[in-house]
């Protein structure tokens, strides 16, 4: 998927779905995204890991997005992970709580291997 | 329409339309560009921007007849003031109940876009004049 500001990549590793987000997750392509995730989410993925490394920037309503996700995933057992955020979309994460409720690794592989039981 | 009054100030009018959201923070971007602000100040200003924009055109203009829009900008030291004027009625959101972000993850929580800038931003001031809505913000780098 790609919009301009923001490409998203997705693969899958066994159970696991990984989404990288590569530029701006703005009011505009938060729209995009979210369809993307709602796709992925249809298959009911025992892990989604959201690939950050690449991500330049964030508001409130990529947010939501990745809340929305969240709460989808939940109803199915499975959970949204964050990885390798910047200092800036960090930020933003921490002081939303984000971090508190979302698991966060530094890198996709610890992600992977955290979740190795329920992908594996 | 974009137009910069100096190198250190610039004055954009707006159409009430989220697409106008990206132009803004785009010559926001180059203004801070031109002005050799600190790049890592750009996204959180940038931010507050959105934030507040996306605000004004989803709630506080969608039912005015002859909305208008703009942001002014200008450098004082080593502060960027921007300033976002509006005709919508009259809303502080500096009011706003404070966001209960322990509880982010149990229900939908609104007011999240507000609540980042005022953790983000230094400043948050509110007036209103002559019928609209002023709103001004501020970082600081050093």
């Amino acid at each position: 998927m790609e919009t301009g500001i923001l490409t998203v990549e997705t693969k899958t590793e066994d159970l696991a779905v990984i989404t990288k987000l590569i530029g701006r997750l703005d009011v505009l392509t938060s729209r995009d995204l979210d369809q993307h995730i709602q796709e992925i989410l249809q298959t009911a993925p025992k892990v989604l890991i959201i690939d950050l490394a690449r991500l330049d920037y964030v508001s409130s309503a990529g947010l939501r997005v990745l809340l929305q996700a969240r709460k989808t995933l939940k109803v199915s057992g499975g959970t949204v992970c964050l990885c390798a955020a910047n200092e800036f979309v960090g930020s933003v994460l921490s002081t939303t709580g984000f971090t508190g409720i979302f698991p966060c690794f530094d890198t996709v592989g610890a992600a992977l291997q955290a979740n190795a039981d329920a992908i594996g | 329409m974009t137009f910069p009054i100096s190198e250190a100030r610039l004055k954009i009018e707006l159409t009430c339309q989220l697409e106008e959201v990206g132009h803004a923070t785009r010559e926001l971007e180059q203004f801070a560009e031109r002005n050799r602000i600190p790049s890592p100040v750009m996204p959180t200003v940038q931010l507050a921007l959105e934030e507040i924009l996306t605000n004004i055109i989803t709630h506080g203009l969608a039912s005015v007849p002859d909305p208008k829009l703009s942001l002014s900008c200008h450098v004082s030291g080593q502060k960027l003031i921007l300033e976002v004027t509006d005709n919508g009625p009259e809303f502080d959101p500096r009011k706003m109940p404070p966001v209960d972000i322990t509880k982010v993850g149990e229900r939908d929580v609104g007011g999240l876009g507000v609540y980042l800038v005022q953790k983000m931003m230094d400043g948050v001031d509110y007036s209103r004049r002559d019928n609209c809505n002023v709103l001004t913000l501020w970082k600081i780098w050093r």
